[in-house]
């Protein structure tokens, strides 16, 4: 079965896949790399009388009022909410793909009102409202965070997939592959996922800030990571305590922050070019 | 047409404008100046049977009084009652009330029922027996007939008494030398029959009528308003109106302080960095900030402790922990400037009080009893859950707690809650330990020892279920003598016998420094840390 | 007759129309209802020892049980819930003891205002921002970059530098007699904070609208017939830009309820955050299934009005157009 494309567009898939793939990867090794930068002793040692220092050569973040280290805490704070936000990514991803897919080809009948009544409904309230409620009845830590943000933001990405897929199934290319005779799963893999995980993937890139926003909220409830282990947003919240007279405290984690969420959407709009795909 | 559109549009614009800064500086200039106390927490009720934290105390100090009162210099003055005698064997003591002591107007009331009557005190001090009451414990434990009462076997209280139109005499099942000081607390606040009927629910949270220097107006969003009660008993001349408003963040409270938006507040210990100095003992606020901002220190009857579920957590354990505690660096993480170590529960500024208790870090008494309990419990790390709040750096101490517990091999878990949460999960018994603190209403060891430590008063405020029958004995012996220094020697050795028993780690108390607006003055405190405003007024 | 029976016709399926496009909202309320009853089923552990506490007797456990109905079956207890929601008594709080909908109400309001607000603002900020980038060319591309900056962030990291921007802002007031009363204007400065994020948004969509039709041969032939820039602007920018504008604000009020939650923390409003906050902590499953129902209520609410309506603005976009086309004489 031969299923060739034009030589130019294959190449741009391709590239296209390899961008993707190298975003994704990207966000699941950073996490790592920022916990392999980070001293942990910096970060978890109470050395009091040390607090509140203000930033300088030997410490880049200054000192909390427990005299931690606020830059090796930053780190691994923002490796902490990285790695919710990659868990999530990774688990919204396939299943915006799959259910995408699935409301998309059968556009009109019943699995695709079945899922669209999903899809709605987890727009019906907003995001973190639903994380943080069950959140709160699961009980804090860190471990079950990935499987509910994940189960909440796969739906405007499959929203997104199911359109996608309905207007590429349209196309004159998968109606001659499917004349030739390709099975469905073969369609959905060589026609389907290349065309459809790209726009999937900057939609999901682009509800990255929103994802560490829930991160951050869920500190201020008490259910984020349990003290003494840092999370941005909860760094950036007890900062503010003390704004007036240490303002690095609250400054300098929100600038990883900010640097992180700058460096996703870089990416995401180098793919949504790529994608000719406008914003949401 | 459309020229004539925008012209109408700027011009609503200025005038709501102008509008909006009238009204908002309008306040400021008013003669009847409100005064405005900002507070880090917001207080859902202070119904005196429900004063279980410390705002919700601060605020019913204003409106409710019992028969006696701790004044500005901690001694136990009348309050309702103008004086009281005793029977020499202490178990029965009668109070005389004030003439002229009226409550605060209500629809209920005409003025003839606004007085106070010996029937209003029995009737106080009957709904203080109910379920769920503060002060039902500690009372059921001495006055006679309240069990009875309690259980419904009996339909009012035996050992309340009315002898005559203005007195009150209680019978007591045991000798108690310092029952004036007992019920000193605005927890034993004298309430009218007919206004709590009415207001059911109510009553505490969005009406409250009392008899103190002011008198409950409404709830308004984040803030309690109070207006000055002009037929009060006390002397009194001074602001007419007075608002408690919770402002959570401490960076808010303080530029809203120096803004003159609020006119004072308690000072938390982030508040003072880089606001105050401290030269040669004393606070003093820093050059800079002295046109903003005044301070007012003094000593208050606190503790800050690490409290366990005495019956949860194994001995062994509590007092493995109870040994490796560093107090100093406790207090240098958390209240540098304010804090003073301290191992027992008893306040260090009572007057005449000597503690026995001798602190400092024992870290081979810590290894030996973790050796113990690992004995008991092969196999098991030894483990224990800490519940912080968000004030009082409640979570700071918890995170050096437990970077001092780490090198011994006990793991510590900290959850943060919110204040009210945690009052709740203790109300419950749903903790390991907390780290919290008391402010205590009594300025007599004894009565701290009995108020926090005996059986009766479990969960509140015995918030460590601590009951031990030998315990409460001890306690019970120290109301017997009148000899004052006996009963204070006692007191210490039974404090000591108490934190041997590692019921809770008592880490440090502090000094309160209040920040208010240099033009405010007159503004007074006990050392319950109550605000005691009768004659607070704006300077010239 | 026949006209007659047309006209019947018509209003028969403008029946029919109305109960199909209502199945959809109310299926999906009913499926809120179901998520909002299961929730209670994922806390672990017997609620009504949550309600009492470790320390509370057995036999007090389990009579509050009963009495709470959590021993009968699922279904009916689901019914019972449902019955319950439809009359109103949506429970009470397990820790004042207050009906559920009286405490939503005395904490709606803060919210309310900041909400209106934050919305007015926003749309405000989107209209203005992107009129002075069409008045002056040569703004578009650096306020452009400064809305991507904007946008890349967290909403929560510009609502909070914000209102710390605000509390040192020495004419706003946190005055009692603004705040505390619920005077609206007292919330006019808070709100700010809370729009700055949508703001963002909406201009950036509000111009990758303009763009759109400025590419378009109405527009060109509006400015080709003399149309002044605040007649181009009005006539024919806006009037076709509103559905756009609305439905960008219908997405964004989820983030708008998020940054507001923020906001009422760092200035301590009595909003439905603080209510929000006190109930996740002290797990008062009452009043936090009557939040997300609230929430659902709205959401739904306002989603399918502005669905229907931007299906009416579209016509009514469509005949403002074909007037324009016409009265500019393009039908030659």
């Amino acid at each position: 079965m031969n299923l060739t494309l034009p030589s130019q567009r294959v190449s741009r898939v391709i590239l296209l896949q390899l961008l993707v793939l190298a975003s994704v990867a990207l966000l699941l090794i950073v996490p790592t790399l920022f916990h392999l930068f980070a001293n942990e002793h910096a970060a978890y040692d109470i050395r009091v009388q040390q607090a509140l220092r203000a930033p300088s050569a030997t410490e880049w973040f200054g000192t909390d009022s427990l005299g931690r280290s606020q830059w090796h805490r930053s780190l691994v704070g923002a490796a902490i909410s990285l790695r919710v936000v990659a868990g999530s990514l990774a688990i919204a991803l396939p299943v915006s793909l799959i259910l995408g897919a699935i409301a998309g080809s059968y556009l009109g009948r019943w699995p695709d009102h079945v899922i669209s009544w999903f899809i709605a409904l987890l727009h019906t309230i907003p995001f973190f409202l639903l994380v943080v409620s069950v959140a709160a009845l699961v009980g804090p830590g860190t471990g079950i965070l990935p499987w509910l943000v994940g189960g909440v933001i796969w739906a405007p990405a499959a929203r997104l997939v199911r359109t996608e897929t309905s207007r590429i199934l349209e196309g004159r290319f998968v109606r001659t592959s499917r004349a030739m005779g390709a099975s469905p799963v073969q369609i959905f893999w060589r026609c389907l996922f290349p065309l459809v995980t790209p726009p999937a993937t900057v939609s999901l890139f682009y509800l990255v800030p929103e994802i560490v926003g829930i991160d951050a909220i869920l500190t201020l409830f008490g259910l984020g990571p349990k003290p003494p282990m840092p999370s941005l947003g909860g760094l950036v919240f007890e900062g503010i305590h003390r704004w007036d007279s240490a303002p690095w405290l609250a400054g300098c984690p929100c600038l990883i922050l900010i640097a992180v969420c700058l460096g996703v959407h870089f990416l995401a709009d180098r793919i949504a070019a790529q994608v000719n795909f406008g914003t949401t | 047409m459309k020229k004539t559109l925008i012209a109408i549009g700027v011009l609503i614009l200025v005038v709501g404008a102008a509008f909006y800064i009238h009204h908002t500086q309008s306040g400021s200039q008013a003669t009847d100046r409100a005064l405005v106390i900002g507070f880090e927490n917001d207080v859902p009720t202070f119904d005196p049977l429900r004063l279980s934290n410390v705002f919700a105390l601060r605020v019913g100090s204003q409106v409710f009084e019992g028969l006696t009162h701790l004044d500005d210099k901690n001694m136990i003055v009348g309050a309702v009652a103008e004086s009281w005698r005793s029977s020499p064997d202490f178990k029965t003591w009668t109070f005389r009330l004030r003439a002229g002591v009226k409550f605060h107007p209500h629809a209920t009331l005409d003025a003839a029922a606004r007085n106070l009557t010996a029937e209003d005190v029995v009737y106080s001090f009957t709904r203080m027996l109910s379920k769920d009451a503060v002060p039902a414990g500690p009372l059921s434990s001495v006055l006679q007939g309240a069990k009875e009462y309690q259980e419904g076997k009996a339909p009012s209280v035996s050992g309340l008494q009315v002898i005559s139109s203005n007195e009150v005499e209680f019978k007591l099942i045991r000798s108690d030398a310092l029952f004036p000081g007992r019920i000193s607390s605005p927890a034993y606040g004298i309430v009218k029959k007919t206004v709590v009927d009415k207001a059911g629910a109510d009553f505490g949270q969005t009406m409250a009528v009392g008899t103190g220097p002011f008198q409950f107006v409404e709830r308004r969003g984040n803030e309690l308003v109070f207006k000055r009660f002009s037929e009060y008993w006390g002397a009194g001349a001074g602001v007419e109106s007075l608002i408690f408003r919770t402002v959570k963040e401490d960076a808010v409270r303080l530029a809203e302080l120096k803004a003159g938006r609020l006119n004072a507040t308690y000072a938390t210990e982030p508040m003072l960095n880089g606001l105050v100095e401290k030269a040669g003992g004393t606070l003093r606020v820093k050059e800079s900030e002295a046109r903003a901002v005044a301070i007012q220190s003094f000593p208050v009857f606190n503790t800050y402790f690490l409290a366990f579920n005495y019956p949860k957590v194994d001995p062994d354990l509590r007092r493995a922990i109870a040994l490796a505690v560093n107090r100093d660096e406790v207090i240098s993480a958390a209240v540098p400037m304010t804090g003073m170590p301290a191992a027992g529960p008893i306040p260090l500024a009572c007057a005449g009080y000597t503690t026995m208790v001798k602190w400092g870090r024992d870290l081979d008494g810590a290894r030996a009893a973790l050796d113990a309990y690992r004995t008991k419990h092969p196999g098991v790390a030894p483990k224990i859950k800490i519940l912080t709040c968000e004030v009082a750096q409640s979570t700071p101490i918890g995170e050096v707690l437990q970077s001092q517990l780490k090198p011994l091999g006990i793991e510590v878990d900290i959850v943060q809650q919110s204040f009210n949460a945690v009052i709740g999960s203790i109300q419950k018994g749903d903790f390991d330990s907390v780290v919290i603190f008391f402010e205590y209403q009594y300025s007599l060891p004894q009565l701290i020892l009995e108020n926090f430590f005996t059986s009766s008063s479990i969960p509140l405020p015995n918030l460590f279920y601590y009951s031990k029958p030998s315990n409460d004995a001890a306690i019970a012996a120290l109301f017997e003598t009148g000899n004052e220094a006996a009963s204070l020697t006692q007191a210490a050795v039974v404090e000591k016998a108490l934190v041997d028993d590692a019921p809770g780690v008592f880490l440090f108390q502090t000094q309160q420094v209040i920040l208010f607006s240099p033009d405010l003055q007159g503004v007074r405190f006990n050392a319950a840390n109550f605000p005691i405003l009768t004659n607070a007024s704006w300077k010239k | 007759m026949n006209s007659e029976r047309a006209r019947k016709h018509r209003f028969q399926g403008v029946i029919w129309r109305l109960i199909y496009g209502s199945v959809w909202p109310v299926s999906l309320l009913i499926g809120l209802c179901v998520l909002t009853f299961f929730l209670s089923y994922v806390a672990p552990g017997d609620p009504a020892r949550i309600i009492l506490g470790p320390n509370a007797r057995e036999d007090a456990v389990r009579e509050l049980h009963t009495s709470m109905g959590f021993d009968r079956p699922l279904i009916v207890q689901f019914g019972c819930f449902m019955g319950e929601i439809a009359t109103g008594k949506w429970g009470t709080s397990w820790i004042t003891r207050q009906p559920v909908l009286r405490e939503i109400g005395d904490h709606l309001l803060p919210t309310l205002y900041l909400g209106i607000f934050a919305s007015v603002y926003s749309i405000l900020l989107a209209v203005s921002l992107n009129g002075v980038c069409f008045i002056f060319p040569r703004l578009g591309p650096p306020l452009i970059s400064l809305l991507r900056l904007g946008i890349s962030l967290p909403s929560f990291v510009v609502a909070v530098a914000s209102a710390l921007v605000i509390t040192r802002l020495h004419f706003w007031s946190a005055d009692s007699a603004a705040i505390g009363s619920s005077f609206f204007l007292g919330f006019a400065f808070p709100a700010v904070a809370v729009a700055l994020y949508p703001a963002c948004v909406m201009t950036t969509l509000l111009r990758n609208c303009f763009s759109s039709i400025m590419t378009s041969s109405y527009f060109r032939a509006a400015r080709a017939s003399g149309f002044s820039q605040a007649a181009l602007f009005t006539r024919v920018l806006l009037s076709n830009s509103w559905a756009t504008l609305f439905t960008a604000w219908v997405n964004q009020v989820s983030l708008l309820v998020f940054s507001t939650i923020i906001v009422e923390y760092v200035f301590s409003f009595r909003g439905l955050g603080t209510l929000l906050m006190r109930s996740i902590q002290g797990k008062d499953l009452p009043v936090l299934s009557g939040i997300i129902l609230l929430n659902g209520i709205f959401f739904l609410v306002l989603r399918t009005v502005s669905e229907s309506s931007t299906r009416g603005l579209f016509e009514v976009a469509e005949r403002m157009m074909l007037r324009l086309s016409t009265s500019t004489g393009d039908r030659q």
